[in-house]
């Protein structure tokens, strides 16, 4: 039977606001189907771990963002990783720890791990509440976001278009966009937490991984089917707080 | 004058209030409109001065405790009741009691303040002593980050002209207590390696980096040795003593320690340990976040979800797997994300899920295989389906719910007095 490794990466360091929802949906949506996960967890300290078959790295405060970058610790093994294929989603700061450069308030500008070519730079307000995808064949994505920055995409395509909701781009950005994707890897600012919330992007992530080993997800069972129709209900209801009441998502 | 006015005003409007089943604040936000400097006015002379009490969690416990404490010393003590700490509340607590010409007539003020709200009151109050439970993760959506209230914190600890309290066991409090100016007394709580082993959620800090230690924190003058249930074994000055808590968990046992030593520092020779720890043991136990409500004559057990340790603590604190269950969560909760970091192994199924955000904490139960019975968005047809259910047998039913829904469950059962006991 084929076993998904899953590496959390720094989850205790950067894993503020449920995060650990996104690698329990993971988990489930592989054991659910009859796979197997094996989901290890690696921080700053711990060994370098062999190259896994996802990686998650979940959100933070600025403070332990900068601890981690200090650390120098995987950040060569997540660049080899992005450069082979393996999927990779950052949510929050651990979007911004994928980036280049990293630029605050006080001017200080710091190396990202440079998995995805943007720069995030501290904004001047803070973005908080709900976001709500555009139309896309997939349905539409929905979150909860909450950050302090502006994204310099350059040439990158966003992960999401937003119909309603602050993006991270510029403000004047049309329509406002979030996150940045780049072959394999994905970063985002939703929240929600982001996969449970919008199982379509869980499942190309454990289609990717399964590609490179040669499989492919198999059909979704009972359980699965149940956790989706509540996350659309729940996508459903953010549409409505949003003025978007009874658009398919 | 001014004062005179905003106290006969505000008195009028409370009674009013109270007589509508109004919101609390209401009454202390119309006499700060018309004496804008009311609070300095009122609570500006105390004979022992004002004592804020502030973190992420326990404040409203440790206020209670604190209180008890001083008072079973003799000591007169202006408070405000458990969750009044915006300047408005505080207003409003005054209103109850102040004379005429407004000033408090007490030789202390113990106030539980908010951690944004405090930065602002610390600069019109002055406290004399703080007291900085702890820094842990709490409604993001309105803190933002945690390194944003650690500011906050370190803002009210400057304005402390005397004293600064510390909880030594969680390190941005500790970090907190390194930093104190030189003119400031440090007093540090801390809990024994042994008592930290042996709790499964430990202190749960906020996971901010915090500094590398610089200047050492002074030894602890009251430590947790160990907790068995809702009794604590606490060093005080070295010398063991035993009390009560108002319900399991180790994070009782610090709210308690961080009392006592607290009014150990403002009562210097007069502090008699076997007074404080019998005024703390005596309080009332406290189930949840301390309520159980009539609702149409059944039992409803309110487990409060406010941020991720409290609801932690207080499902944990429910002690048993409970028979009918509700969930109920609107847009108080304007993220509620963080519930996957909860642990639900006290619950093996939810009868009813609730609120604007019911979808969301249904997916949540989804992943954890948790059945739910129904899924219903209107919470008075929630709250009619909840209530219809048959009786369980282990005792109340538990509503586990967020502040906001809390007040619109306990105005539909016909409580007036909102904010509940004092």
């Amino acid at each position: 039977m084929t076993t998904v490794r899953i590496l959390h990466l720094f989850a205790r360091e950067l894993g503020i606001n449920g995060d650990r929802g996104n690698v329990l949906a993971l988990d489930r949506r592989l054991t659910w189907r009859g796979l197997r996960a094996q989901v290890d967890e690696v921080g700053v300290g711990d060994r370098a771990p062999a190259e896994p078959h996802l990686v998650h790295i979940g959100s933070g405060p600025r403070s332990a963002l900068e601890a981690v970058l200090a650390s120098g610790e995987h950040g060569s093994a997540l660049r080899d990783w992005a450069a082979a294929g393996v999927p990779i989603i950052g949510v929050g700061a651990g979007f911004h720890l994928l980036s280049e450069r990293i630029v605050s308030a006080d001017g200080a500008d710091r190396p990202g791990v440079g998995v995805l070519p943007i720069v995030i730079r501290d904004a001047p307000g803070r973005v908080v509440g709900e976001v709500l995808g555009a139309a896309t064949p997939a349905g539409r994505l929905a979150g909860f976001v909450n950050h302090g920055v502006e994204v310099d995409r350059r040439s990158l395509a966003p992960f999401a278009v937003l119909e309603r909701g602050r993006g991270d781009g510029p403000r004047e950005e049309e329509p406002a966009l979030d996150g940045a994707r780049s072959g394999s890897v994905i970063g985002t600012h939703l929240g929600g937490p982001v996969l449970p919330m919008n199982p379509t992007v869980a499942d190309e992530l454990l289609g990717a991984a399964l590609a490179r080993l040669g499989a492919a997800l198999p059909e979704a069972d009972d359980r699965t089917l149940l956790a989706d129709e509540r996350a659309r209900q729940a996508r459903a209801a953010i549409a409505g707080r949003l003025g978007r009441a009874g658009l398919a998502v | 004058m001014r004062i005179r006015l905003a106290v006969l005003v505000g008195r009028a409007v409370r009674v009013i209030a109270r007589l509508r089943g109004g919101g609390s604040a209401i009454p202390g936000n119309i006499a700060l409109r018309i004496a804008p400097r009311f609070l300095e006015h009122a609570l500006g002379s105390l004979p022992l001065g004002v004592v804020f009490v502030t973190g992420s969690n326990g404040k409203s416990t440790t206020t209670h405790m604190l209180v008890a404490a001083l008072r079973a010393h003799g000591m007169r003590v202006f408070t405000n009741p458990s969750g009044a700490n915006l300047p408005q509340g505080i207003a409003s607590a005054l209103l109850a009691t102040v004379p005429l010409d407004g000033r408090v007539r007490d030789d202390i003020a113990v106030l539980e303040v908010d951690e944004a709200y405090g930065v602002g009151l610390s600069r019109r109050l002055t406290p004399s002593d703080v007291l900085l439970l702890n820094l842990q993760i709490d409604q993001l959506n309105r803190f933002h980050e945690p390194d944003r209230v650690y500011g906050m914190l370190a803002t009210m600890r400057d304005a402390a002209t005397r004293r600064v309290i510390v909880n030594g066991a969680d390190p941005n409090t500790a970090e907190l207590g390194r930093g104190a100016r030189p003119d400031q007394e440090v007093v540090v709580v801390g809990v024994s390696e042994a008592a930290l082993a042996a709790s499964p959620r430990g202190v749960a800090a906020a996971p901010r980096a915090t500094a590398a230690p610089g200047a050492a924190l002074p030894a602890a003058v009251v430590e947790v040795l160990s907790v068995d249930g809702a009794r604590a074994e606490l060093a005080v000055d070295g010398e063991r003593a035993s009390l009560a808590l108002p319900a399991r968990g180790l994070h009782y046992a610090v709210d308690a320690a961080a009392a006592i030593a607290t009014a150990r520092s403002l009562l210097g020779d007069r502090f008699d340990t076997a007074t404080a720890t019998g005024a703390i043991s005596d309080l009332a136990p406290v189930y949840g976040r301390g309520e159980v409500i009539d609702a149409r004559g059944q039992q409803v057990e309110l487990v409060m979800m406010k941020n991720p340790p409290s609801l932690q603590l207080n499902l944990d604190a429910l002690g048993r797997v409970p028979q009918r269950v509700m969930v109920a969560v609107d847009e108080g909760t304007p993220d509620p994300s963080w519930i996957y970091d909860t642990d639900l192994s006290t619950l093996d199924h939810v009868d009813v899920v609730t609120g604007t955000k019911a979808w969301q904490w249904a997916t949540r139960l989804a992943y954890e295989g948790i059945p739910v019975g129904a899924v219903i968005e209107d919470f008075d047809e929630a709250v009619d389906a909840f209530l219809a259910l048959p009786a369980p047998e282990d005792g109340p039913k538990v509503a586990v719910i967020n502040y906001e829904l809390m007040m619109a469950l306990r105005l539909r059962m016909g409580y007036l007095d909102l904010e509940g006991g004092a």
